[in-house]
């Protein structure tokens, strides 16, 4: 047991930002995104007590966090950009992030939001959470060679979208 | 450098700052049940007796007792931890409103899960009646209820019905059998249930019936035809054109009516309600107000 424990907190140390990234530029909210890395690790504490072996536990972390994102999605209505600036949000409302952050939160989106839903999530680990293309592969169990292309294809539509 | 390349290498900013990073930590550790090396201490979150009691069992059993609490029901010897520790440890370490309303959901459907058990085991009493349903009161009134949510219907807003509210609905309904029991007006249960219940609007009694008074005065078959009345208007009131949430309250309906014939007016009140709910979120919702007044004029 302790052997486990020591992994577990290790494994937080080393991926506790990355998996941060990872839900902060779905979710767009500090707050949600920080309730998220709790969770995926609690989830996965609870996975690896069962007794359960888990080969790469990095991929598995970023799966977790993946499905709870897609779980949290399914319920909630996502707000838009657009919807969000019709109510006059508080860009400075949630946990007093700096505005540089709030900033880039917002141009990111928007960013992503001009590629094709098809695309976005390649582009994204790639480019975003800084994956290979084998870690990709591994997370989300497509083929290097489709995730080579949609990642390609999405980067196209961003160049259309700037040559505009 | 393009503008992708900028907005890429700005994203790297993102981080957890190393406060939000040790407090993670912390409460991960806790769960964990690794011991606590850094000065940044956990307890800051915790009110203090859940904390104390959290922490002497974990040192001292290295979690298995409140593991076994999980199971306890009320009147049992860990049923305490249950409730005061694990799920009190648990609600202070969500951080988003959002996660603690779901909690709070959560915690109202074990009441509801208990009351199932300990019936099937024969040992519900009045008192328990009492406690449980304080405890679903204070729950679900730290949630958004029915009243806010029409509230943000009928603002230009988005719609927002929080994941709470559709896991309490939910929990409403899986449950309309033991929440029937629990508030049939014809035994004592009934009674002790309406002296422990706080607010004539907590969600509690709102699924069984419209006011409390009802209760009190009148049989159940008859409150179940008024609630069947009420529904109905709601689903006369509601946005006809959206087809699928029609659907769902129509189906409600039919299954209220189905427990109506069979003489369960307990669990046809509470689907006629659900029935009027389901029908009237998201689009044209009819305001508290004008439902109590529809009550009102049944009632005279």
């Amino acid at each position: 047991m302790k052997q486990l424990r020591d992994i577990f907190i290790k494994a937080y140390d080393d991926h506790s930002d990355a998996i941060f990234r990872h839900c902060y530029f779905r979710v767009f909210n500090r707050d949600k995104a920080k309730d998220l890395v709790q969770e995926t690790f609690i989830k996965t504490w609870e996975y690896l007590q069962k007794g359960e072996g888990v080969d790469n536990l990095r991929a598995f972390l970023y799966k977790v966090a993946t499905n709870l994102i897609i779980d949290d999605s399914r319920k909630n209505k996502p707000s838009s950009l657009d919807a969000m600036q019709e109510e006059g949000f508080d860009p400075m409302g949630d946990s007093g992030e700096s505005l540089p952050n709030v900033i880039v939160r917002g141009e990111v989106r928007q960013m992503l939001e001009g590629i094709n839903p098809k695309y976005r999530q390649a582009v994204q680990l790639k480019y975003i959470d800084d994956l290979s293309l084998k870690e990709i592969s591994k997370i989300t169990g497509e083929s290097e060679n489709n995730i080579s292309v949609r990642i390609h294809r999405g980067l196209e539509e961003l160049r259309d979208l700037n040559n505009e | 450098m393009n503008k992708f390349e900028e907005i890429i290498k700005k994203t790297k900013q993102i981080r957890l700052n190393p406060e939000e990073r040790s407090e993670i930590r912390a409460r991960l550790s806790v769960i964990a049940g690794i011991p606590q090396t850094s000065r940044f201490s956990v307890f800051r979150f915790l009110r203090p007796i859940p904390i104390m009691a959290g922490f002497l069992i974990v040192a001292v059993t290295g979690g298995g007792v409140s593991l076994a609490a999980e199971n306890s029901l009320p009147g049992d010897v860990l049923y305490p931890i249950k409730v005061s520790v694990n799920e009190e440890v648990r609600a202070a370490l969500t951080i988003s409103k959002e996660k603690k309303d779901e909690w709070s959901a959560q915690r109202a459907e074990r009441r509801l899960e208990e009351a199932e058990k300990l019936d099937e085991e024969g040992r519900l009493d009045a008192e328990k009646i009492a406690r449980l349903s304080e405890a679903f009161d204070r729950q679900t009134a730290k949630i958004a209820l029915v009243e806010q949510r029409i509230e943000l219907a009928q603002s230009k807003k988005a719609a927002e019905i929080s994941r709470a509210t559709e896991k309490l609905d939910a929990a409403l309904t899986a449950h309309s059998r033991i929440l029937a029991k629990l508030t049939d007006g014809n035994d004592n249960a009934g009674d002790a249930l309406i002296s422990a219940s706080a607010a004539p609007e907590s969600s509690f009694m709102m699924a069984a019936a419209p006011t409390r008074s009802f209760i009190k005065e009148e049989k159940l078959d008859e409150i179940s035809i008024k609630a069947k009345r009420v529904a109905e208007k709601m689903i006369d009131n509601a946005d006809q054109k959206d087809g699928i949430r029609m659907e769902k309250a129509k189906q409600f309906l039919k299954e209220a009516e189905d427990k109506f014939d069979n003489g369960k007016y307990g669990e046809a009140i509470v689907l006629f309600r659900q029935a009027g709910r389901a029908a009237q979120v998201k689009g044209d919702p009819i305001p508290v107000q004008a439902v109590k007044r529809v009550i009102q004029r049944l009632k005279d």
